[in-house]
């Protein structure tokens, strides 16, 4: 009893976190059933400079399948860019995969001089952020010619540090042993690569690529600064072309754009955490 | 949650994306207009009049014939052609010949007439030809007989005289001649004197006279020509005409009556004046002088007598009337004339002219009962009053008033009535009259009074002679012995009464010449215009033309043929009816040629002119003429917006009733801008504006969208407008055609 007790105590402040931490997809998840005006009469404070404090029920007045009918339907647009989105995310995934997992399995099972400094090289762009690398991305972009197109946005993400990072910790623990074993049974470089490697990482390359995805999924910079035609536009610059007045249709937009990643959340989930915790153990 | 059921959710949800992408895009096309645009183009605006309208007749002619014919067939419809010579109607000959006849007798009647009033004509020329002839025998007789009085006058005066000298020179031989031959010389340097201050003051007073009789003659003249410009009517013109014939008949009792009123006012009254009236009597002049001394009698001495001293009065007026009943005789005669006269003038002849005839008797009557009734005072009294009111009120109505109180007072109630009747209306306003002569008499007052002035004078001058030739006289028979003093005084008194004799005479000689003068410058007016008889002529004449009609229409045998080649457009008359005065048949003067008229609009009318070349077809399209002159264009008269083009048509080209369609077009320059009108709208404020397709970069790609572009609309037709360059450009799209409405920003499609 008094362990029970306990242990709701303890539970008490963590289902409340939880509940402030689900509480935007909670937000995201009633606006899409809310009518137009419901939301502008909520969001006004907020969105139109209206007075008083914005507020947000937990259950819509009037519930309405409106906004994701009118987006679903009515607004080409959208699927406009959610293809674009999903067309660089998985150029970029794949991008990564091809170039990613090899470079990653050379930097962690060949010895060659300078090694260190590479890795040491990877790491430190791996923490610069975009905008330190933007301008002479922009650059090379301009000279390669390959501004307003979507080679633009993909190419950088596929020779990305990230990924190849992440995959460096998972191969570097695959034991010395069962490579030796391999070389013994006569297994050349290629083979052991994909027959052992590949295997025994492929925790770190799922990880890897649903990592890649949501950043990618979610990358709004590149596109912003790279992209200067609309229709190449992916889904995450849908929502700043939103005001008040399609509010809902934004909301709606945004559950759509959820869902993917959600899907590929769920599935790659056991491979992500590992994924996160082999990034998190580093040497 | 397994893996293989996510993907499968995973791909559903991908299916489904895909699914709604497709849809989605369909949806949206539907509302997205599909338009068809064309670029500016270079050229003209053309302009096109076309109307309809009719062929119709250039002239018309109207056939009409004599009224209140009798049609017996009609041989035309309306719409025939007809070709001159050709018998339209024809009307009943036995009424025809009737109608002739009746005119011919009408004609008769007429001729007669004329004939009456020329011989009025001539009757009243020679009537008034006697009347002037014996207005200049009066004016030699009575200026003979006053010629003759004065002589016999003088004759005294110069006897008396000789006798006074005779005596004198008797006298004068009993005493020494020294002083005494001196004074006899001085005597007859007085005597010489008296003569001469006398001689001057007979022409002073003839002067006066006659400038009196001049003040009187031109305030009549300007009260004639006041009533000539203000009667207006038979019947005014007609009593106007009545009394102007009485009172130009010369020494008649009318002429008498006239200057009995005209006269009242010259008479300055006194009692001399009295006293030369009596001693003219004697001479028995006309019936002028004699009415004047009843009048001045009375308008001078009763008023005082008969307040005051009756019997004065009565002698005043029996001395002056005297002399009347010697000349009635003349008066007599010159009434009939008088009214013979009046009646003559008036032609017609009605009531008024007797009454005035009555009338003017009924005035002359005055005389003859004022010799009778000279005793009684009630009658003397009523003249009196009569000739004061008379002499008080402006001569125009003096007239009228002294005939009503002669009427009154001799004549009958009745009688009294119709003269006034018939007079009155003949008046110009009362006031008027007395203004003009007030305005006249103003114009003479000043030579009145230097005639006055001078004919004082000449008294006083003669009064002083005479005193200083009796008082020398007197002297003289102081200075002599008592006996041949009295004789001496009795032939001196002989001598100054036969001087005064004859200055009298002299007097009365002159107003006789005045007076004479006077009326036979009446009796010189002319007569009032009397154009009857050529009246007469002109009905006549134009009896005749009817008459020459008529037997033309007979001649023809009642039948009414065409003038002209043309075509029946109407016929007013009808089988067994009367002809009316207005024309009989309308018909088409097909000589005259024939025109196109048709109705155009105002907006038409600005691109179509007179001499503008034209193509015309008929309705059906088979008969075309091209190329004709717009012979004009006017709007009309009724509605503004409606213009009538007419187009002379060359002959044998349309029937005439035709419906014909003209077809015009105008060029205007060429224009670099020229859009079609269905790509022109206009906004709330009446701008015009135009819609462009325009490419822009969208999420959904490239895509089109309309932008307006506000113009300016140089020209336009009912297809094209010509806008001002600018904006537009030759390689502009303009969206000409929509499958929805556009506004501007609006998305569309552009089918190519």
């Amino acid at each position: 009893m008094t362990k029970k007790f306990v242990r709701g105590i303890t539970y008490l402040p963590l289902i409340l976190l939880a509940g402030v931490i689900c509480f935007p997809m909670l937000f995201a998840a009633t606006g899409v059933f809310m009518q137009q005006w419901e939301l502008e009469d909520y969001l006004a404070p907020v969105l139109a400079g209206a007075d008083g404090m914005a507020s947000w029920p937990l259950l819509p007045h009037a519930p309405t399948l409106r906004s994701l009918v009118e987006l679903l339907l009515d607004s080409p647009q959208f699927f406009v860019m959610f293809w674009n989105s999903l067309k660089i995310s998985l150029c970029i995934l794949i991008g990564q995969t091809v170039f990613g997992v090899p470079a990653a399995w050379g930097l962690a099972r060949f010895e060659f001089p300078g090694k260190q400094a590479v890795l040491l090289l990877y790491i430190v762009l791996m923490l610069m952020p975009f905008q330190v690398l933007m301008l002479p991305q922009y650059l090379v972009l301009d000279r390669f010619r390959l501004l307003d197109t979507h080679a633009a946005v993909i190419l950088p993400a596929v020779f990305s540090t990230f990924p190849v990072f992440i995959m460096y910790r998972f191969f570097c623990g695959i034991p010395e042993a069962i490579l030796e074993a391999a070389r013994i049974d006569g297994a050349g470089h290629l083979q052991i690569f994909f027959r052992i490697g590949i295997p025994l990482g492929a925790a770190g390359i799922v990880s890897s690529g649903i990592l890649g995805f949501l950043e990618s999924w979610n990358m709004i910079e590149q596109p912003m600064t790279f992209l200067k035609t609309k229709s190449l536009w992916p889904l995450s610059l849908f929502l700043p072309e939103i005001g008040l007045a399609e509010v809902g249709l934004g909301f709606a937009a945004a559950f759509m754009m959820l869902v993917p990643a959600l899907l590929l959340f769920l599935s790659g989930q056991e491979y992500l955490e590992q994924g996160i915790a082999a990034a998190a153990l580093k040497e | 949650m397994k893996n293989g059921k996510l993907v499968r959710i995973t791909a559903i949800f991908f299916a489904l994306m895909l699914c709604f992408t497709i849809l989605s895009r369909a949806a949206d096309q539907l509302s997205v207009a599909v338009v068809k645009t064309e670029r500016p183009q270079n050229q003209m605006i053309e302009h096109v009049v076309k109307a309809s309208g009719r062929v119709v007749q250039n002239q018309e002619l109207a056939v009409t014939t004599l009224p209140d014919q009798r049609v017996t067939a009609i041989y035309v419809r309306e719409g025939q052609r007809v070709a001159k010579g050709d018998l339209l109607f024809e009307v009943d000959t036995t009424l025809l010949e009737e109608k002739i006849l009746d005119q011919q007798q009408e004609m008769e009647k007429q001729e007669l007439l004329v004939k009456d009033a020329k011989s009025q004509k001539e009757v009243s020329a020679q009537q008034r030809a006697n009347s002037q002839a014996q207005a200049a025998e009066q004016y030699s007789l009575s200026t003979r007989q006053a010629g003759v009085q004065l002589s016999r006058a003088k004759q005294q005066l110069d006897e008396a005289k000789k006798k006074l000298k005779k005596f004198r020179k008797s006298a004068e031989s009993g005493k020494s001649s020294g002083s005494e031959k001196k004074d006899s010389e001085v005597e007859d340097a007085l005597l010489q004197a008296l003569q001469e201050k006398t001689d001057a003051y007979v022409a002073a007073q003839g002067e006066l006279r006659a400038l009196e009789w001049e003040i009187e003659n031109a305030v009549y003249m300007a009260k004639q020509d006041a009533m000539a410009g203000t009667t207006a009517g038979t019947t005014s013109g007609m009593t106007a005409g009545a009394v102007q014939g009485a009172t130009s008949g010369t020494g008649s009792g009318d002429a008498a009556e006239a200057t009995l009123t005209m006269e009242e006012k010259t008479f300055t009254g006194s009692a001399e004046d009295v006293d030369e009236a009596g001693t003219s009597t004697d001479t028995g002049e006309g019936a002028e002088v004699t009415p004047q001394e009843v009048d001045e009698g009375d308008a001078e001495i009763v008023p005082e007598t008969v307040c005051e001293d009756e019997t004065f009065a009565d002698d005043a007026i029996v001395d002056s009337i005297s002399a009347l009943p010697g000349d009635e005789i003349d008066l007599d005669l010159e009434i009939e004339s008088v009214s013979s006269e009046s009646t003559d003038e008036q032609g017609m002849g009605d009531g008024s002219t007797g009454d005035l005839g009555v009338n003017v008797s009924g005035g002359i009557d005055l005389g003859g009962n004022d010799g009778e009734e000279t005793d009684t005072d009630a009658g003397i009294g009523n003249v009196a009053d009569s000739d004061l009111d008379v002499s008080g009120s402006p001569v125009g109505s003096d007239l009228n008033a002294n005939i009503k109180d002669a009427g009154d007072l001799y004549a009958g109630e009745l009688i009294v009535d119709d003269v006034q009747d018939a007079v009155l209306p003949r008046m110009p306003t009362p006031e008027e009259l007395t203004q003009i002569e007030q305005t006249v008499r103003a114009n003479y007052s000043g030579q009145l009074a230097e005639a006055q002035q001078k004919l004082s004078d000449a008294q006083a001058e003669k009064e002083a002679a005479e005193a200083a030739l009796v008082k020398y006289q007197q002297e003289q028979l102081a200075a002599d012995n008592s006996e041949n003093a009295q004789t001496a005084q009795q032939l001196a008194e002989a001598v100054k009464a036969a001087q005064q004799l004859y200055e009298d005479a002299a007097l009365a000689a002159n107003e006789a010449a005045v007076t004479s003068g006077r009326a036979v410058a009446t009796a010189n007016i002319a007569d009032p215009s009397n154009s009857s008889d050529r009246m007469n002529e002109i009905t006549y004449e134009q009896m005749e033309l009817t008459l020459e009609k008529l037997e033309g229409l007979k001649k023809a045998k009642g039948k009414v043929c065409a003038e002209a080649d043309g075509l029946i457009t109407k016929i007013n008359v009808m089988t067994g009816e009367k002809t009316l005065d207005t024309t009989a048949l309308l018909m088409a003067d097909l000589s005259k040629g024939y025109r196109f008229t048709a109705d155009i609009t105002k907006e038409q009318q600005k691109y179509i002119g007179t001499g503008d070349l034209v193509s015309l077809s008929s309705g059906d399209g088979k008969q075309k003429l091209e190329e004709l002159p717009v012979e004009s264009v006017a709007a009309d008269e009724s509605d503004e917006n409606i213009y009538h083009v007419t187009v002379q048509l060359p002959e044998d080209s349309f029937a005439i009733g035709a419906t014909v369609n003209l077809d015009f077009s105008r060029k205007s320059e060429a224009y670099s801008v020229t859009v079609p009108l269905s790509a022109l709208h206009l906004d709330s404020k009446q701008q015009p504006y135009v819609l462009v397709a325009e490419e822009y970069d969208s999420i959904m790609g490239t895509e089109q969208r309309a932008r307006r572009m506000n113009v300016t609309v140089l020209e336009q037709n009912e297809r094209y407008a010509a806008l001002a360059e600018g904006a537009i450009g030759s390689e502009t799209e303009i969206i000409v055609q929509s499958d929805k409405a556009v506004d501007d920003g609006s998305r569309v499609r552009v089918e190519t």
